[in-house]
């Protein structure tokens, strides 16, 4: 090709060259989609009551708290891990789903209402025998939360 | 004087309107992708469904157990990323097995190195130490019972039990 001597070449080009840029910028990318994990917000069913043990407490209570109401809430399995529960209360609570429970739950809380005690004076204490698969414990723990119940907690299995 | 408006002459692609798309990806990704965080958490195990259940954002100051029951023994198997530095170990309960019993740890995480309450420095006490529990949905109320008793000798105050929100029908 011949370029005549003195004749200036035409460069219409302006501003800087973004090829380097888009390729570093492409490489942080990729890295950070396959590096990076996705959790969403956890899910989780908060107690801020320790485990109890069944029968009389040989604490004394203390004088500065307001006293509890305490429901102990027997949960068994009918069939050993059979993916079904029986929870029950007194002559209140008699239910096998969650449905059910929360329902029932829900009622008797109601009552408790009415009749002039506070949500956070009741402690719900779940008893679950040994052989309670833990899906159907944290179905009932889930059924008292939706009944509305805030004070939630476990009690020691005997069987 | 009447100006005239200058050609194109370039013969690329506008990349321009590319990079501030890739830009704001990386802005994304950076706020919301998780990178080299980890509880400890044993994704092998299957936790259970909640209709009801609550989202916590604070996760300061707790310790993530999973917990399972070994099908043939019947025996807990429990593991937890107890240090930052150190990978996932396995817990034990009491009895036999190698590894540090769980409720030592608790314990030491509670109290500090002293284990008991009061001090300061290494055995500065943590009041609102949490323990979150990861359990497999097929173990036996029994194997939860006994780490539920750990946690209340420790003093530990807050259980979270980690869930799965209930798919939709």
């Amino acid at each position: 090709m011949h370029v005549e001597k003195g004749s200036k070449a035409v460069h219409y080009e302006s501003g800087p060259d973004m090829t380097p840029l888009v390729d570093v910028v492409m490489v942080l990318l990729i890295f950070l989609m396959m590096a990076g994990k996705f959790d969403g917000l956890k899910k989780y069913l908060s107690s801020e009551l320790p485990i109890t043990s069944s029968g009389p407490s040989n604490t004394p209570p203390d004088p500065t708290q307001v006293p509890k109401q305490d429901i102990v809430l027997n949960v068994t399995s009918p069939t050993a891990r059979t993916d079904t529960f029986r929870a029950f209360y007194g002559r209140n609570i008699n239910a096998d789903t969650e449905e059910q429970l929360a329902t029932q739950l829900k009622a008797m809380l109601t009552e408790k209402l009415a009749a002039g005690t506070k949500v956070d004076e009741i402690q719900l204490f779940i008893k679950p025998t040994r052989n309670v698969i833990y899906t159907n414990v944290i179905r009932v723990y889930a059924a008292a939360g939706r009944a509305g119940f805030t004070n939630i907690g476990f009690q020691t299995a005997d069987g | 004087m009447k100006l005239k408006k200058p050609e194109s002459h370039s013969n690329h692609v506008n990349v321009v309107p590319m990079v501030d798309v890739i830009m704001c990806l990386i802005i994304f990704y950076m706020l919301a992708a998780k990178i080299g965080v980890d509880t400890g958490e044993d994704e092998k195990l299957k936790i259970p469904f909640a209709s009801w259940s609550k989202e916590i954002r604070e996760m300061g100051n707790s310790l993530l157990v999973n917990v399972s029951e070994n099908k043939d023994t019947k025996e807990a198997v429990i593991t937890a990323k107890v240090d930052l530095t150190s990978p996932r170990e396995t817990l034990i309960l009491e009895g036999g097995g190698s590894g540090r019993r769980l409720v030592e740890v608790l314990k030491r995480l509670r109290y500090g190195k002293d284990l008991r309450p009061g001090g300061g420095g290494e055995n500065a006490d943590i009041p609102e130490l949490k323990l979150v529990i990861r359990g497999d949905r097929d173990m036996s109320f029994g194997v939860l019972q006994r780490v539920l008793m750990a946690a209340a000798e420790a003093r530990i105050k807050t259980l979270n039990f980690q869930a799965e929100a209930k798919p939709t029908p």
